[in-house]
Formats: C-alpha cells, sequence, structure tokens
C-alpha cells in the first residue's frame, strides 16, 4: 500500500471512511484536472462574458490606439501591436483576478477551497490555467487585428512562451495578493482601474520609454511593466530592438517574488 | 501510521488555546477525547467558539498553544494530513451556485479521493437517502437554504473523513428531512467515522448525540453523555406555567431552585420533594387569573444548559421546530 507523506495508508473507499493517496505524481495530476474541472465548473457562468469582454476592449483598443494618429508610423504600430496584446494579458491579472478572489474570500469559498485534500499548488495553477484560457482570445485577436490594421510583419519567436507564462504569473500572483488582502470587490475594483491607467498612460507599453520623464524611465527600469512590455516584443517582433534577455531575468525575478508573496498571503495560518 | 491504527484511535483535543489579533480569546484551554465511531456534540450559543474549535480540527485555524492529535497524527503541524483526514461541511454552504447538485457531489467525493464509479455510485445513494432527487439537476443558486444545507451534507458525507465535521447542518431544514439527516450521521458513525457536529440546538443535541461538550465564552463548561450532564438536575423537575397574556410574571417562592421567563412560559425548576407545594402554587394561578395552565415534568438537557450558560432565547423556537422524533 502506498504511504502517504503524513504517513496515512489509503484504504477501500467503497464504504466507510476514506483518506484520498496524499502522494506521487499521479495525485497530483490529478488533483489538477480535477480542481481545473471544479475552477471551469465554478467559473462558467462568468466565463463567457469575461473572453467577450476581453475581446472587446483588446480588439477594440489596438484599433482605437490608430485614430489619435493620421498615419500610424509603423514603428508606432508595432508598439500598439505588442502592447495592445499584452495588455490583454496583464489586465485579467490585475481587474479580474483581484475581484474574484475579494469575492471568494468574502463569501467563504476560498477557505473551503483551502480545506479540500489537494496540493495547494495544484489548486492555484488550475485557477491559474482558467485564468490564461480567459486571456487568450483577447490577446490573440488584439494581435491579428493590429496585424490587418496596420500592415505589419510579426515574427513571432520561441521567446513568446516564457514571456507570457512570466507575464501571467506576475499579474494573477499580484491580483490574487490584493484580492485577497483587501477582501472587497469595490476596493479591487478601483485598484484595478489604478492599475489600469499607470499601465495605460504612465508605462511605456504602447510608446518607447524615451518619451517619459527620466525619473520614471528610473522607475520603469526596475518596475515589472517596461520588462513585460520587452519580453512580449522580443517573443513577436525584431524590429524593435529591445533587450530580450535582460528582461526576462528581471521579469524572471518578478515573477518568483509575486508568486511567494501570493502563496504565504493565501496560505497565511489564521 | 496503518488505517487500522487510525480506525481506533481516538481525536485528541489538549490545552487548545486560540487568541486571534487583538487579544480575542475564542478558545481557552478546551481538552477534549472523542472516540472514533461516534457523534459527539459540541454545543454552545453563538460566539462560544465552537467554529474556531472545528476550524482547528480540520487544519484551517493554527492554535495559539494546544495540541490536536488523532493517534499520532498531529493535525496542528501537519495541516495537509488534517484536510486528508476531514471532510468538512462550513457554516456558510459550500460554495456551488453555478454547479448542479448531482456533479458538485460527485466531483467533490473525487477530490476527495474515491473514483468515478464510486463518487457516482455514493451520490446517487445519498440524493436518494435525503430525498434530493428533485433538485439533483438544479443549481445551487437556485436550492433553498435547507436544500442548500442537504446538499453540503451530502458533499461531506460522499466521500467521508475520518473525522467529518458538521457546523449546524441541520439550519434551514425541514423537520422531515432533519429525521433522514440524523439518519445518514448516524450511518456515518456506524461506519467508523467520528462526526464532530456543532449545534446551538440543544433539543437536538440531547437526542442524536453520543457524547457533548457545552461551550461558552471558549471554554468548556461539562462534557459527557446527555444523560450524564442531566445528573445535576436527577432530582429535580421541572414546573411549567403558561401566563394570561396580559398578566406580569408572579414571583416564585422560596422552592424555586432556578426561573426563567420565555415570552409567556415561565420555567422553574424545583427539588421532586417541594412537587406538591408547585402544583398548589401553580393551581392558585390559574384560579388567580394569572395562568392559563401549568404542566410538571422531567428536567432535560435545555435545563442543565441553562444552568450552565444561562436562560437561551431560542431554546423555545427550537423546541416547536422539533416536532419529529429522532429515531
Amino acid at each position: 500500500m502506498t504511504m502517504s507523506p503524513a504517513g496515512i495508508e489509503a484504504g477501500p473507499t467503497n464504504q466507510g471512511w476514506s483518506t484520498p493517496r496524499v502522494a506521487g505524481l499521479g495525485w497530483w495530476l490529478r488533483s489538477y484536472l480535477l480542481m481545473l474541472r471544479w475552477e471551469l465548473a465554478n467559473l462558467r457562468l462568468v466565463l463567457p462574458l469575461l473572453v467577450i469582454v476581453q475581446v472587446a476592449l483588446y480588439g477594440g483598443g489596438v484599433i482605437g490606439l490608430g485614430f489619435f494618429y493620421d498615419v500610424v508610423p509603423s514603428r508606432q504600430a508595432l508598439y500598439f501591436a505588442t502592447g495592445g496584446t499584452l495588455m490583454a494579458l496583464i489586465t485579467v491579472g490585475l481587474t479580474f483576478v483581484p475581484s474574484i478572489v475579494a469575492q471568494r474570500r468574502a463569501d467563504g469559498s476560498h477557505d473551503y477551497q483551502w480545506a479540500l485534500p489537494v496540493p495547494r499548488i495544484a489548486m492555484l495553477l488550475a485557477t491559474l490555467t482558467v485564468f490564461v484560457i480567459v486571456s487568450a482570445p483577447g490577446a490573440t485577436i488584439a494581435l491579428v487585428l493590429a496585424e490587418l490594421r496596420y500592415d505589419i510583419e510579426l515574427q513571432i519567436s520561441p521567446m513568446l512562451l516564457p514571456a507570457v507564462v512570466l507575464v501571467l504569473v506576475t499579474t494573477t500572483s499580484v491580483g490574487a495578493a490584493i484580492g485577497h488582502v483587501t477582501a472587497q470587490p469595490a476596493v479591487t475594483s478601483a485598484i484595478g482601474n489604478l492599475f489600469f491607467i499607470a499601465m495605460f498612460l504612465f508605462s511605456p507599453i504602447n510608446y518607447p520609454a524615451e518619451r517619459l520623464p527620466v525619473w520614471l524611465q528610473v522607475a520603469h527600469e526596475w518596475l515589472p511593466f517596461e520588462h513585460m512590455a520587452n519580453a512580449m516584443r522580443g517573443g513577436l517582433t525584431a524590429d524593435l530592438g529591445v533587450d530580450v534577455g535582460r528582461s526576462l531575468v528581471i521579469l524572471g525575478g518578478w515573477a518568483v517574488a509575486a508568486w511567494v508573496s501570493m502563496y504565504w498571503v493565501l496560505g497565511r495560518s489564521r | 501510521m496503518s488505517r487500522s491504527a487510525i480506525e481506533t484511535a481516538p481525536l485528541s483535543i489538549v490545552d487548545v488555546t486560540k487568541v486571534y489579533p487583538g487579544d480575542v480569546l475564542a478558545n481557552d484551554e478546551v481538552s477534549l477525547e472523542i472516540e472514533p465511531g461516534g457523534v459527539f456534540g459540541l454545543l454552545g450559543p453563538n460566539g462560544a467558539g465552537k467554529t474556531t474549535l472545528v476550524n482547528q480540527v480540520i487544519g484551517q485555524i493554527r492554535p495559539t498553544s494546544g495540541s490536536i492529535h488523532l493517534g499520532e497524527v498531529d493535525l496542528t503541524a501537519d495541516a495537509s494530513a488534517a484536510r486528508a483526514l476531514c471532510s468538512y461541511l462550513p457554516q456558510q454552504s459550500p460554495p456551488i451556485q453555478s454547479l448542479r447538485t448531482r456533479f458538485a457531489i460527485e466531483l467533490l467525493a473525487r477530490i476527495r479521493g474515491v473514483d468515478r464509479r464510486q463518487a457516482r455510485a455514493r451520490s446517487e445513494e445519498l440524493l436518494a437517502a435525503l430525498e434530493l432527487e428533485p433538485w439533483a439537476d438544479r443549481l445551487g443558486s437556485e436550492l433553498s437554504g435547507g436544500v442548500q444545507r442537504l446538499v453540503g451534507f451530502a458533499i461531506a458525507a460522499a466521500a467521508p473523513g475520518r473525522i467529518v465535521v458538521l457546523d449546524e447542518p441541520t439550519n434551514d431544514v425541514d423537520p422531515l428531512r432533519r429525521r433522514l439527516l440524523w439518519r445518514e450521521i448516524r450511518r456515518l458513525a456506524d461506519g467508523g467515522s467520528s462526526v464532530l457536529l456543532v449545534t446551538h440546538n440543544v433539543l437536538e443535541a440531547e437526542r442524536a448525540v453520543d457524547e457533548l461538550a457545552v461551550i461558552d465564552g471558549g471554554r468548556v463548561l461539562a462534557s459527557g453523555t446527555p444523560a450524564a450532564l442531566k445528573e445535576d438536575a436527577r432530582d429535580s423537575v421541572r414546573l411549567v406555567v403558561s401566563l394570561e397574556p396580559e398578566a406580569e410574571a408572579p414571583s416564585v417562592p422560596a422552592f424555586g431552585d432556578q426561573q426563567s421567563v420565555t415570552g409567556r412560559r415561565l420555567t422553574v425548576l424545583l427539588r421532586e420533594r417541594d412537587a406538591v407545594h408547585a402544583l398548589h402554587w401553580a393551581r392558585s394561578l390559574v384560579e388567580g387569573g394569572v395562568a392559563e395552565e401549568y404542566e410538571l415534568g422531567a428536567t432535560t438537557l435545555e435545563d442543565s444548559y441553562a444552568r450552565l450558560v444561562g436562560p437561551q432565547p431560542d431554546a423555545e423556537e427550537s423546541r416547536s421546530e422539533e416536532e419529529v422524533p429522532v429515531s
């Protein structure tokens, strides 16, 4: 019989009490898949709506930005295409995730889920997977529309994958920690708006960093947003000449710090 | 530790104290020993510290001091073992608003480790036993409070843990289905689980639990079987006088040990030897137009409970709700 880390033998389950086999990769994967089903089932009434809003916001956004120019310079068009795609990824983590997590903390769902006998990392990755699913259509459509509208050519490289993963891990972790700490959907939506303005207007996501005041440029050397943008640009085009390696390293640091903080905040014993 | 060792191990709660931030003392040196295969009631008024205590058993809250063991397994040090060993019905029903009843029971049973076939069989069994079939394909958001409670119980019972924690399972449940619920709770205990049942309903506790602890202000005031807890009132009887609507509560003669008024009911506990005096007094109240009727009877757990924690305003309410006897 398999022994669990807690030293409890798995037993027959057809009658009487049972304990799950809490060990092994098979158990871990099984837990991940079951928690993914749980998440998808729980959010299934809001997910289609979230996807539609994302597609409208960022598909529309990437086109709308063009109206600021008579003729959009091709370099600027590349910023819009890569920046719009990034915004679609970031906002899921920094606006939707906090309100959903705050809601769950307030109504007791978080405590319930946290008491289930599944590995917590598998549980959190299942939640992360759902948000990847939500952000993918908006980001993809933003990219495709930008390509069609501005007649630009993108060169997608394998570096796109680590960039997307690090962006999603960082933003959803920060979002979940904020949602859990505030525990009030009204507060998280205000914080979400603040993030949105900070990213949209004051971060070099849709334009190059040189346009910002020097002090803000210095700040962005250490904040994650410019590095997220650089990592995405590195994965989508070779024409903007960014230092992808450095950005991925700094972003990796942010992703680890954000995940660890989130894990600590959510798992803290009361 | 083997399954057979876990099977016979008691749940030992030793000197558990929990202080929340802001110096809020929720549990104060609570010690209890809970044997396998029984229903153990935690009885106390709102805010007594019952939920805090069970949340420490399931590994959700860490005690400030003290320990909780199941045999050799330290549930306070190993929260993942606690989660594996306990299944749980929280005070707020499980978050299944967007899930259909049958699906929710099956999925959560599988998350607790049983395979698809067993999860389905057990879910059908519980849906039938609790007469929930009409709601089997409804969404959680469409269920009434009482049905949500029953579904929450079915989820905790589908793949029960060695410890099953039920936090006020009968809230909002109608008297007929309560009976079905008690039968299933008994089955869990017969299957070898220790059922830890949180309630503030004294009459339910008296009829349905094997042992209980009365908790108030975070402390265990008394524990034992319902009969043992009534021991201190054994040579007492209770006189219940129903007052006329406009009448003021009369002063009770010296034979009354303890008295309380709830609505128009005046309850007096007295020694058996004073019963004749008491009956004369009660009859004089009826003849004097102060009371409508009176009744002399044996003491109940409620009387001992009232003696321990003071009279409970909802005790009468629970009496009228609980008209169907627990089998």
